[in-house]
């Protein structure tokens, strides 16, 4: 009883995993034996298996659009908009060009592609691929397809096969850059360690057409996966028809990339430039996304601090507390923070966003693992008040609650009226060697 | 589901240590064990919580016996700190992410905690509580709420999952089966 609304739940899902819930306990009992020798997850769908390697076509083949003469070629148009759904807020977009490694002729521009400093690698929903992009898979050490796990905090998770393409940004190439495809039909045998939450399966679910990972890190797992088939990113097929999967390493050079290092320029971080939003709001917003730091004159740092952190985080001071996990994060579409200063939206409409009275200042400190401190101030207005627009897409003042003492969670709004400069691990720069967040 | 979730969750435990299920269930969990030795994540199958209804379990489990942990062999330690009732059992997945479970001295677990590159299964961690969970996190994406952290906080789970890709950490507790004397701000601090 108590997991039956789960089941019921996934079944209706396209992706059936039939031993999700409870009958995960006895489908792993009697398998236990062959997981001995396996230890493969025993994974296995009952899911059509329809469709090509190309999935569904969003868009045709193209040739690679000429950069634009008027702009650099380090600076790629993003901005924010209401999406796909037409509900979308405090979501930074971009377009983004793929090609067969080594065309010009056999691309593909897919806009709307989520720019998200908190992942890594560029990852694209099979429905919006064109079939003749015909794009080679990558292989794990079995010579069989290898697959991607990506998952996101929000209980959602992104799962394909790992293909290979050239990364087109504004006149920026990226070449034989492993990215993923997102839910292509072919490959839909998850992995139950990876299939415990939502999946992405359409431009509705993911809220765009891909996620373009720029942030510090290069991949998106690092040394882990290259040495450890239990990592919890990288999978392979156990049989050619890949009715299962299992477990795989992944050597770096066969991860998911952050292309910008990639880049033969312009490669040791991003300037991420947004104009300011009134607290009003707007329903468009259009920036800029500049590669490198201090390598043109368009992404020089003339002002501001340089934050280093630790794994990633710093801490912020607010209210009193010291949040030592806290981060930056493009790809978080609000401020979230836990305050008792604000009361939650009533409602599932307003579903743990704030919603004040009236807007709400606060002062905070940015402290970087280098000790640099940095004051910001930001302010909170009602949520449900400026979703009720229906217009609204870049929304500065909207915040969310969490529950732990210990994150300050700074998504997109903060970018509003910043530029923020985002260092690449290990690369230096004239701020220094990455990571690190200057602004 | 039409069934009281008062009255389920009254009855549902976050979810109960192995060796519950061991004392309850026989040879199957040996086998689970057994594979979860050999196959480390594979231990994510094994924290399936006893059937609604089941008994408490007969004993409560030993400490620092690796192998009654759901989560399988990489457990480092348990301890009972001074001057609590419950037992803090750490856990290391081989994907490098730490796991702290808070059990009551009859193995009921009513507290957990994760940190590390990723995501534990939540549906394993959570047991019978996942799906409040998965329910409140589509309610907030449909709501507006994208790539942000997920909050539950209601009388029978109290859920924080921050963080993002190679860097997420949370807890989550069951109010309900924390043990009368025990702050929960203090296990969780």
């Amino acid at each position: 009883m108590r997991l039956g609304g789960s089941q019921q739940k996934r079944a209706s899902k396209m992706y059936f995993n039939k031993f999700g819930g409870r009958n995960l306990l006895w489908a792993t009992a009697a398998l236990a034996v062959a997981m001995l020798t396996a230890c493969g997850g025993g994974d296995s769908g009952s899911g059509g298996n329809g469709g090509n390697g190309g999935g569904g076509a969003g868009g045709g083949i193209v040739t690679a659009p000429a950069p634009n003469p008027s702009a650099a070629a380090n600076v790629l148009a993003v901005g924010v908009d209401s999406g796909p759904t037409g509900n979308s807020v405090n979501r930074l977009y971009t377009s983004v060009t793929i090609c067969q490694p080594g065309s010009s002729t056999v691309c593909q521009t897919i806009d709307r592609v989520l720019v998200d400093t908190g992942s890594t690698g560029l990852r694209l929903l099979s429905s919006v691929m064109a079939s003749g992009l015909n794009l080679v898979r990558l292989t794990g050490n079995s010579g069989l397809p290898l697959l991607n796990c990506a998952q996101f905090v929000d209980n959602s998770y992104a799962w394909g096969p790992v293909a290979v393409a050239d990364i087109l940004l504004s006149g920026k190439r990226a070449s034989s850059v492993p990215i993923q495809v997102i839910a292509e039909p072919a490959f839909n045998r998850l992995s139950a360690a990876c299939s415990s939450g939502d999946e992405i399966t359409s431009p509705a679910t993911l809220d765009a057409n891909g996620i373009l990972g720029v942030g510090y890190y290069k991949e998106d797992c690092g040394a882990p996966c290259a040495s450890s088939a239990a990592n919890g990113f990288y999978y392979t097929c156990t049989g050619a028809s890949c009715f299962s999967v299992t477990r795989s390493v992944a050597s770096t050079a066969r991860q998911l990339k952050n292309p910008v290092p990639l880049f033969a320029a312009d490669n040791n971080g991003v300037l991420i430039d947004l104009p300011a939003v009134g607290f009003a709001g707007a329903s468009t917003l259009a920036g800029s996304l500049v590669f490198g730091i201090g390598t043109q004159p368009n992404n020089q740092f003339t002002r501001g601090s340089v934050l280093t952190t630790r794994d990633g985080n710093f801490t912020t001071l607010v209210g009193g507390r010291s949040l030592d996990m806290s981060f930056i994060d493009t790809g978080s579409n609000g401020l979230f923070f836990d305050t008792s200063l604000l009361p939650v939206c009533s409602g599932s409409s307003g579903s743990g966003f704030y919603c004040p009275a009236a807007l709400t200042t606060f002062s905070a400190t940015m402290i970087g693992a280098n000790g640099v401190s940095v004051p910001v101030s930001f302010s909170v207005s009602n949520a449900l008040t400026s979703f009720s627009s229906g217009t609204l897409a870049a929304i500065p003042t909207l915040a969310g609650n969490i529950l732990d003492a210990r994150t300050f969670d700074w998504g997109l709004p903060f970018f509003y009226g910043r530029r923020v400069f985002i260092g690449i691990e290990g690369q230096p720069s004239p701020l220094g060697i990455g990571p690190f967040f200057a602004f | 589901m039409n069934v009281d979730p008062s009255d389920f969750f009254r009855s549902t435990p976050l979810r109960r240590l192995q060796a519950g299920a061991v004392v309850r269930m026989g040879v199957v969990p040996v086998l689970l064990v057994l594979s979860a030795l050999f196959c480390g994540n594979a231990a994510a199958a094994l924290g399936q919580g006893p059937l609604p209804g089941a008994q408490a379990p007969a004993a409560p489990p030993p400490l620092a016996s690796p192998s009654q942990s759901v989560w399988g062999p990489k457990i480092q330690a348990a301890s009972r700190p001074a001057g609590v009732g419950y037992t803090v059992y750490e856990s290391v997945l081989e994907s490098g992410t730490a796991i702290k479970e808070y059990a009551t001295a009859d193995g009921v677990v009513f507290a957990v905690r994760w940190r590390g590159p990723v995501l534990p299964d939540l549906n394993v961690l959570l047991g019978g509580y996942f799906k409040a969970f998965s329910d409140q996190a589509q309610q907030a994406r449909a709501a507006g709420r994208r790539g942000s952290p997920m909050v539950v906080m209601t009388d029978a789970l109290v859920v924080n999952s921050a963080g993002r890709m190679r860097n997420f950490a949370g807890w989550a507790y069951a109010p309900g089966w924390v043990p009368a004397e025990t702050s929960i701000k203090d296990v969780l601090q």
